[in-house]
């Protein structure tokens, strides 16, 4: 459907952002049955699409509202995108009408036209003729521009009546309208989309570029320049192009589940360095139970942060069944937490330096320092929520410094905090955490190098105790035997503690949760305690002797 | 320290090299390929049924067993808490393909009188969708939590203490819209 210069000027951007305004307020009010939309006939005079829908929509009762009576986040954004294009439009419709009018023209809103105004009196035919070339493109975009807001607009009032689905990626808005962290996680989006069309367009540039200057040298063009530009290029392609891999797999993680938000987005432009995010699966702001996963070494946004937030996705179900079991009240989110330069994996890149960097705790420390800034916001935007730590492998370490890190300062913003598959924690004493007593946990699993062989090592070379000698409570990983003589499935590997038996989360994933679920001790599933003996023993530097542990994988 | 540390990098990698470590996705996390399962994933995904008919199994599994369990016990019902969807982990992490979820709490728990009965329910309905590795991970009277699980992501879970909850996910498959046509 057309719309018109005269539908335009009669349209206001307020009555938009007005009419869904008092929709959502409403929404407290949900089950009413008197629910209808009554204000939409406010758009019944603008004509097009957004018309006719409005018209519909008359005595309809609101349909997209949940069980808890929120609204979709689709409904606000789409109106709220609407709102914001009609204001575009309007604006550019009143510079054209401006210029029209310096150039004795006038924009008829009738004929959706340029004609000649009361200024062009007496003027020469061809140079109205010219003015009206030149005029009438401007004024046919702005109309074609026009009707993609009366759709999407239409699209807004349809979804809001249910005469359209509300897409399920969309998050619900309270009544209240967005929380800080949906505000934060929208312009995130909107930074990262716009990361993603300038870093395309310079990709497909430099392509362009290269495949000239590609053809010219088979052309015959041995010139040092053109080689030496070429050079250049391959380089700077490739940078773009692995910087375009790292916000494509930023993008694509988002769509990991149905309810996400990018809580942390760090583009790091020009830098070189990889892309830096978090996504929440679940809203922090609302939830009464919030979990944040920091992962270890060779994690990097590109290959492991879809595979976070899926896992995320499996962690927060896993402690929603939890809590509704034990009738726990609230919800749950999960935030996967890529916001430091891990160490690469050693194994992967073959390299020395690699390997050294893992066993020294710098990206350790510079981590914990974003972990701690993290973590004291999740404590400004979630005051009451219950907030668990997860620290993977060297993400353990980073965990740990950063929560030692925050005691230090006074700031205690997470309440509880599971170590799992770590070389060492930095910490002689689990006070150092700031944690109440019995909230720091650690797991381990038999098949797991990492906590076998290089953990007890850890008095040796300064990163604090042997966190499985016996200093932090130890949840099990293992199924081991059940009543009915049935093997139950463990953590059996360093990767495998989030992750489970081709994705499922066994007794790891069913502890995790219990923690984050703030269940009672007695639903906690502990490790074994055997008679202590140490795996192997060792005599430390300085006459510190480390606790003797248990075996592992309890 | 720095001597150890020469030390202990040379033991990590020893045993890195033997067991792999490192992230928490990418590569088969030692799981073994059935016969018919090639080491593409996306064209196992490919030889599987679609999401959307792992969405009509599962949620009429699901209801099917919740209804037999309240069935059981006069005066119990169930509602649906959560019908959605996910993305997959592991192998298929970085791929289209997504798994469907299904989760049900009952209004009560389940009595320990029918509890057996309840569980040999959803125990055997959760081995016709291929989970029959069983964990156990609270089994006191009144305060039970079974997990059920298969290859590739299927799981079922059955608890009850307050309330009785019973949640089943599948593998990954491709949405119908992601399946490319298959040639005449």
């Amino acid at each position: 459907m057309t719309v018109s210069v005269a539908d335009i000027d009669r349209w206001d951007a307020g009555d938009v952002r007005e009419v869904f305004h008092a929709t959502r307020s409403r929404a407290e009010a949900a089950f009413e049955a008197s629910n209808g939309i009554a204000e939409l006939p406010a758009f019944g005079s603008w004509g097009g699409e957004a018309s006719e829908a409005a018209k519909e929509s008359i005595g309809q009762t609101r349909k997209d509202l949940d069980a808890h009576g929120n609204e979709a986040l689709a409904v606000a954004q789409a109106a709220s995108q609407a709102a914001d294009d009609v204001d575009e439009v309007k604006g550019k419709l009143a510079t054209l009408r401006s210029e029209a009018e310096s150039l004795g023209m006038i924009v008829d809103p009738v004929t959706n036209t340029i004609e000649p105004g009361p200024g062009a009196a007496g003027a020469d035919p061809m140079e109205i003729t010219l003015k009206q070339m030149q005029l009438q493109p401007r004024l046919d975009a702005i109309l074609a521009e026009a009707a993609t807001v009366d759709t999407e607009l239409a699209a807004a009032i349809n979804m809001a009546t249910g005469a359209a689905p509300i897409p399920d990626t969309g998050p619900p808005v309270g009544p209240e309208g967005l929380t800080p962290t949906q505000v934060a996680s929208e312009a995130n989006k909107n930074r990262l989309e716009q990361q993603r069309t300038t870093t395309q367009a310079r990709v497909d540039a430099l392509q362009r570029r290269f495949d000239d200057l590609a053809r010219q040298a088979y052309m015959g063009d041995t010139s040092i320049a053109t080689r030496s530009e070429m050079e250049s290029l391959a380089t700077q392609l490739n940078d773009s192009k692995r910087y375009l891999g790292d916000l494509n797999a930023v993008h694509d993680a988002l769509g990991k589940a149905p309810e996400t938000y990018l809580t942390m987005f760090d583009p790091r432009t020009g830098s070189g360095d990889p892309v830096l995010a978090a996504i929440a699966v679940g809203n922090p702001d609302t939830a009464s139970k919030v979990s944040v996963t920091v992962p270890g070494v060779g994690s990097t946004t590109k290959d492991s942060l879809s595979s976070m937030v899926g896992e995320a996705n499996d962690l927060r179900r896993t402690t929603q069944l939890q809590m509704d079991r034990l009738g726990i009240p609230g919800s749950v989110a999960t935030v996967a937490w890529m916001g430091y330069d891990t160490p690469p994996n050693p194994i992967d890149t073959l390299s020395p330096a690699d390997l050294w960097t893992t066993m020294t705790d710098d990206q350790a420390q510079v981590g914990a320092s974003s972990l701690s800034s993290y973590l004291e916001q999740l404590g400004t935007t979630s005051p009451d929520a219950e907030v668990t730590l997860l620290g993977h492998s060297y993400g353990s370490l980073t965990s740990s410094l950063a929560l030692q890190d925050l005691a230090a300062q006074g700031l205690h913003p997470v309440d509880n905090v599971v170590f799992y598959g770590s070389p060492g924690l930095s910490l002689t004493d689990p006070a150092q955490l700031g944690l109440g007593e019995g909230n720091a946990f650690v797991m381990q699993a038999p098949g797991d190098q990492i906590t076998g062989i290089v953990a007890p090592l850890a008095p040796l070379h300064g990163w604090g105790a042997d966190p499985y000698a016996g200093i932090l409570p130890e949840l099990s990983s293992q199924g081991g035997i059940d009543p009915g003589g049935v093997l139950r499935e463990g953590v059996s590997s360093h990767a495998d503690y989030p992750r489970a038996v081709d994705g499922n989360l066994r007794m790891s994933g069913y502890n995790l949760a219990a923690v984050i679920a703030g269940l009672p001790d007695d639903q906690l599933v502990m490790a074994p305690t055997p008679p202590a003996v140490p795996l192997i023993p060792h005599v430390p530097p300085g006459g510190q002797i480390p606790i003797p542990r248990p075996t592992p994988g309890g | 320290m720095s001597g150890v540390r020469i030390i202990l990098a040379v033991v990590v990698l020893s045993m890195a090299a033997l067991t792999g470590c490192g992230t928490t996705s990418g590569d088969n996390g030692g799981t073994a390929m059935t016969g018919t399962e090639s080491s593409d994933p996306e064209a196992t995904l490919r030889t599987r049924p679609s999401f959307e008919e792992a969405q009509r199994q599962y949620r009429a599994a699901v209801q099917d067993w919740a209804t037999q369990i309240a069935s059981k016990s006069p005066g119990l019902t169930w509602r649906v808490k959560e019908d959605s969807w996910g993305g997959c982990t592991g192998d298929y992490a970085n791929r289209p393909g997504v798994h469907t979820y299904i989760y049900v709490v009952f209004d009560g728990p389940i009595p320990d009188g029918v509890w057996p009965s309840a569980l040999d329910v959803v125990q055997r309905g959760a081995a016709q969708l291929g989970a029959t590795d069983v964990t156990t991970a609270v089994d006191r009277p009144g305060d039970h939590d079974v997990i059920f699980s298969g290859s590739d992501g299927v799981a079922v879970e059955f608890g009850t203490k307050v309330a009785g909850v019973l949640s089943a996910k599948s593998d990954c498959r491709l949405r119908q819209a992601d399946v490319p046509a298959s040639s005449p």
